[in-house]
Order: structure tokens, then C-alpha cells, then sequence
């Protein structure tokens, strides 16, 4: 359990809050590049750590991120128009652009100095992955130095990944920590009968060893801290010789590589907070050396296991609490532990049930929480690094964050970091090869 | 068998500081306490050779165990043995933080210093006697 107070640290995320600013000492995504999808396009609105922005695409193609209020009279820059190399605020026309400048400000004399002085907000932004990510804690065209991650997917072809985005009513926290939570697929996603739960598994993962965490639903857990976060390490009996290891990669600041086998698509959960009640889920899967195929791709974007069906025009989930999540108690009986179609709505069936924000003063945690615990005292230790002035050295170590998550069979006399290296470092050590030919 | 790991040992760590960053593979599993009838959580570093901590409480026993691998370490360090060091320090934690939190209080001199020099610093001596009245956060061996 967590105290009141310890709960408020780790889940607010203000501009003024020690974890807010832990954020912000990060490049973080915030909207998906296909939002904006070409210049001049009209501009996106989105809360991100509390603060609503503004984002559009210029006549270059260049994003800016804005804040949304307009430094004039702070209105909306969400309705204004996109033309020529800026947003132009529709109350009286003062235009910025994607640096923040105003570049024009017709309703004062045409020899008025007076918009050299005013500026909107921008933030430093890059393109990487299919998404528009942004840098909270600098202003455009500052020097800084929080770079994007290169989390694999980001560097492989735009054929290899599908990358897509939720809202869901939850504080990012007790998300996040489903994603670190080895032992609750077991149940969530399976069936009555232990197996994998077909209706939650996609087609195209079939994972062999996958087996082994349905025969033994109570693993050993094992963390280690690395540099960029936490290394998660769920060990089952597979036989006499070897453990079936479940390897997830907790990254700061809320970034989980799910473990998979080789050789199958590999999955990125992103939890960035909307605000304190409500966070942007960001999920990609990806395969590193081949094109999704299109049935793979079919599946995604029609919302079947791995990603949610949403509203038309939307990145709102059709199933939501107000309807129960579309829960079926006659697939509950006997087809899937959940009775909830996919996977991440059998998520946020949870954890959006635990509330906006869990009141983590009321739980019991577990040895299988013990990842949980982790993740929060080095969220918290931190954030405390960062109010204390102190640098961390993860946003600015993007290479840190090339690396897998595997799930794999080892010898039982062999660490498991060290057993798995080979199939950890296989993204560095590839993407090295394909760099140099 | 417990906490497998057989990484292998590396030698390096010249400051008390960077000692006290080295990561080790914590395990966690739910024991029964033949003695009380009650299950407990068995938090370890195996290896950092008898640190381990039972508790009735998950959170309590991670803090103990951080606290007994802090205590383990400046044990070695004062009696002039290796500190076992499986994988490089890590550079992302403050380690003056890390034991604030755990109500020790470090200067950065004495983790700056090296372990021969930390292991007679006077201050050293003072966190371990902190440390040593608290029963519960022992290493066990």
C-alpha cells in the first residue's frame, strides 16, 4: 500500500508536480503523426501532462506543438486556421509558427514591433516512429538535450509496424503497472481451462512456450534495475533442466516491452498521461525484419484482440465502462476468463475500474507485485532526482533503449539477464548490421 | 535453487558510491513460516551472499531488503572484502537519494571515497551502527 500522500506524488503529473516534471525532462509521444497527415492540414487539439496543446503540420511539413491558448487573449488556437506557413488565431488573426514566433499581427500598425515581443509556447518536436513526440520541459528552439528513445520500433521500416493510440479513463499509473504485472495474464487473458484465451490471443501469436505460464500461474519474480528502468523477470518450471523466462522491459518514463518469443511481433506499450484522470495509451506492434503482412494489418485496424475497436473518426474505445466493457457472461461460463473481447479492454476493465486514480492506501500487494514496487519507488526516486536538480542520464541515452524483451527457455544455473542477453541486445546488434551495409 | 545467477563476477568498483549502485537480481517468492503457520514474502540478493528479508508485507520487506543490501555492502566495505559486483553500477540512480529514503544519511564525501578509504572513514562505522539497530532488515546467512 501506498500512503495518501506517496499516491498524490506518483500520479500527478502538473506542470508544478516533481513527477510532472520528471515527464518533462523526457521527450515523450504525444500524438500520432497520421493525426496531422499533411501540410496545411487543419490543426489537432491534445492534453498532454495537463496541458492542452495545440498541433498542426505548415506548408513544409514541419509539426509544431503549441499550447493551445493563444498568447493574445487565449483563445482556442484549435480553431484557427493553418495557412502559409502558420497557425493564424480566427479572434484577430495573429499567426504563429511552428517555432512559436508570431509572424504576423494584423490588427496593430504594419510597422509594429510589438509582435517580436509576444510568443506562443512551442516545444522542441521530432517524427520518429509514426509519431509526433515533444519535449515539455524546453521551448522551441532552446538548447536541450532530451532526445527520442531509440525503442526498436521507431528505427524500422513504416511496412514493419502498425502504431495506434487510445484515451482511457484512467491516471496513467495503475495502467502502467498492468503492463509490468507478469502474472495477471494468466487470468485475464486466458480461459477457464488454462489454455490461452483464443478470443484475446491474435491469430497470427501463437506462441509455443506461451504454455508454460497457464500450467503455472504462481511464477517466481525477479527484478534487476538497469539504467533506463527495470528489468522484469518472470520464472516458471519448464523441465527438469530449464526455467521458461518472461522478460519485460519496464523503461522510464512509462514505456513496456512485452516479452515474446522470437521470431513473432513484438509489442511497445506507451502510457503518456492525458491529465491526472485520463491517460494516452500508445501500443505498436512491430515485426523487425519483415513487413506486416496484410492480414496482420487487417486485423489491427479493425480492432481485434491486440488493439481496440474505437469510435468512428476517434481514439475513443467503443467499450468503455459506461458499457460494461461490452462483457458477455455467457463467454465468461465458457469461453474466456474475462467474457471481454480483447485484450486491452479486459485491461481497462481493471484498471479503470480501479478508479481515475487508485487509492493505493487500500491494497494488499503481493510477491507478485514485487515489479510493481519497484517501478514506483524508481518512478519516485526519480522524480526526486530531477526536482533535486540532478540529470538523469536516460533521455539523453536514446541508444539505452534499443532492446527486446524476450520469453525463452534457459538453463536453470544461468541468470537470467545474462542467459537472455543475446536475444536482449539482438536489436542493437542488428540494427548495427543494417547501419553499416 | 534460488536466485539464478551465475553472472559473472567482475572486479572495478573503485568508490563506495558506485558499490552502492551495483544492481543485483532481487527475487521475491511467498514462503510458509513452519514456526508461526503463516506465509510470508521472501524478498533476496543472492547475490550478495546472505541478504535476504522476510515480512509479512510485501513493501515493507522491498524497503528492508534495500536496507540490508546497504548494510551487506558497508559490511564488506569495513571489513576489507570484495564487494560482489554481476553487472556495472549504474549511473541513473542517486545513491545519496536511495539512502536518504531509507533514512540513512551519507555524505557525498564518504561516497566519493574510495572503499579502502571509506572502509576506516568514521562515518562509515556510524551508518553501519545505524543501521545494526534494526533488527529487522538484517542480512541473514
Amino acid at each position: 500500500m501506498l500512503s495518501a500522500s506517496d499516491n498524490e506524488y506518483l500520479t500527478r503529473t502538473g506542470p508544478e508536480t516533481p513527477m510532472g516534471q520528471l515527464f518533462r525532462s523526457f521527450s515523450i509521444p504525444v500524438l500520432l503523426s497520421e493525426e496531422i497527415p499533411e501540410p496545411d492540414c487543419p490543426p489537432v487539439r491534445v492534453s498532454v501532462l495537463g496541458q492542452p496543446l495545440v498541433a498542426f503540420r505548415d506548408t513544409e511539413g514541419r509539426v509544431g506543438v503549441l499550447d493551445e491558448a493563444c498568447p493574445h487573449r487565449t483563445a482556442s488556437l484549435f480553431f484557427g486556421r493553418n495557412e502559409e506557413f502558420g497557425l493564424r488565431c480566427t479572434y484577430h488573426g495573429w499567426k504563429f509558427d511552428v517555432g512559436g514566433r508570431c509572424v504576423d499581427m494584423p490588427n496593430e500598425p504594419p510597422t509594429s514591433t510589438f509582435k517580436h515581443r509576444v510568443r506562443a509556447m512551442a516545444y522542441p518536436v521530432e517524427e520518429r516512429g509514426g509519431v509526433v513526440w515533444a519535449h515539455l520541459g524546453a521551448r522551441a528552439g532552446e538548447e536541450h538535450t532530451a532526445q527520442v528513445p531509440d525503442l526498436e520500433w521507431c528505427l524500422v521500416p513504416d511496412s514493419h509496424r502498425y502504431i495506434t493510440k487510445v484515451l482511457v479513463d484512467c491516471n496513467y499509473l495503475q495502467a502502467m503497472e498492468g503492463d509490468i504485472d507478469s502474472s495477471h495474464s494468466a487470468f485475464l487473458h486466458s480461459r477457464p481451462d488454462n489454455s490461452i484465451d483464443r478470443g484475446s490471443a491474435t491469430q497470427f501469436r501463437k506462441e509455443d512456450l506461451r504454455r508454460y505460464s497457464f500450467q503455472d500461474r504462481a511464477p517466481r519474480f525477479f527484478t534487476v534495475q538497469t539504467d533506463t528502468g527495470i528489468m522484469v523477470g518472470a520464472r516458471r518450471d519448464a523441465d527438469e533442466q530449464r526455467y521458461y523466462w518472461r522478460i519485460t522491459q519496464w523503461m522510464l518514463p512509462t514505456y513496456s516491452l512485452i516479452p515474446r518469443e522470437d521470431g513473432h511481433l513484438l509489442q511497445c506499450n506507451m502510457r503518456v498521461p492525458a491529465d491526472d484522470h485520463r491517460h494516452w495509451f500508445f501500443r505498436t506492434q512491430y515485426h523487425p525484419s519483415r513487413p506486416l503482412t496484410s492480414e496482420e494489418l487487417d486485423e489491427f485496424r479493425h480492432g481485434g484482440n491486440v488493439f481496440q475497436d474505437v469510435l468512428p473518426g476517434t481514439y475513443l474505445p467503443r467499450q468503455t465502462l459506461a458499457n460494461d466493457f461490452l462483457i458477455d457472461r455467457d463467454v465468461q461460463r465458457s469461453g474466456s476468463y474475462s467474457g471481454i473481447k480483447g485484450i486491452p479492454s479486459q485491461d481497462q476493465s481493471v484498471t479503470i475500474t480501479m478508479g481515475p486514480i487508485a487509492d493505493r492506501s487500500r491494497e494488499h500487494l503481493a510477491t507478485s507485485d514485487a515489479a510493481i514496487i519497484a517501478a514506483r519507488r524508481r518512478l519516485a526516486d526519480s522524480a526526486d532526482a530531477v526536482a533535486g536538480g540532478h540529470v538523469l542520464p536516460a533521455p539523453h541515452d536514446p541508444r539505452s533503449y534499443l532492446l527486446r524483451a524476450p520469453a525463452l527457455l534457459l538453463a536453470r544455473d544461468v541468470a537470467f539477464d545474462v542467459g537472455a542477453a543475446e536475444a536482449m541486445w539482438a536489436a542493437r546488434t542488428e540494427h548495427d548490421r543494417a547501419a553499416a551495409s | 535453487m534460488g536466485c539464478a545467477h551465475r553472472a559473472r563476477p567482475r572486479s572495478g568498483v573503485v568508490r563506495l558510491g558506485e558499490a552502492l549502485a551495483i544492481p543485483y537480481i532481487r527475487g521475491a517468492e511467498a514462503v510458509f513460516d513452519a514456526a508461526t503457520q503463516a506465509w510470508l514474502r521472501r524478498f533476496e540478493y543472492a547475490e550478495l551472499p546472505g541478504c535476504a528479508v522476510e515480512s509479512d508485507s510485501a513493501m515493507e520487506g522491498m524497503r528492508a531488503l534495500e536496507r540490508a543490501r546497504v548494510r551487506g555492502i558497508l559490511t564488506r566495505v569495513a571489513a576489507g572484502q570484495e564487494v560482489p559486483r554481476p553487472r556495472p553500477p549504474l549511473t541513473g540512480v542517486s545513491v545519496s537519494r536511495q539512502l536518504d529514503a531509507l533514512g540513512l544519511a551519507a555524505s557525498r564525501d564518504l561516497l566519493e571515497k574510495s572503499l579502502a578509504d571509506a572502509a576506516a572513514a568514521p562515518e562509515l562505522v556510524a551508518l553501519l551502527r545505524t543501521l545494526d539497530g534494526t533488527r529487522e532488515d538484517r542480512c541473514r546467512s
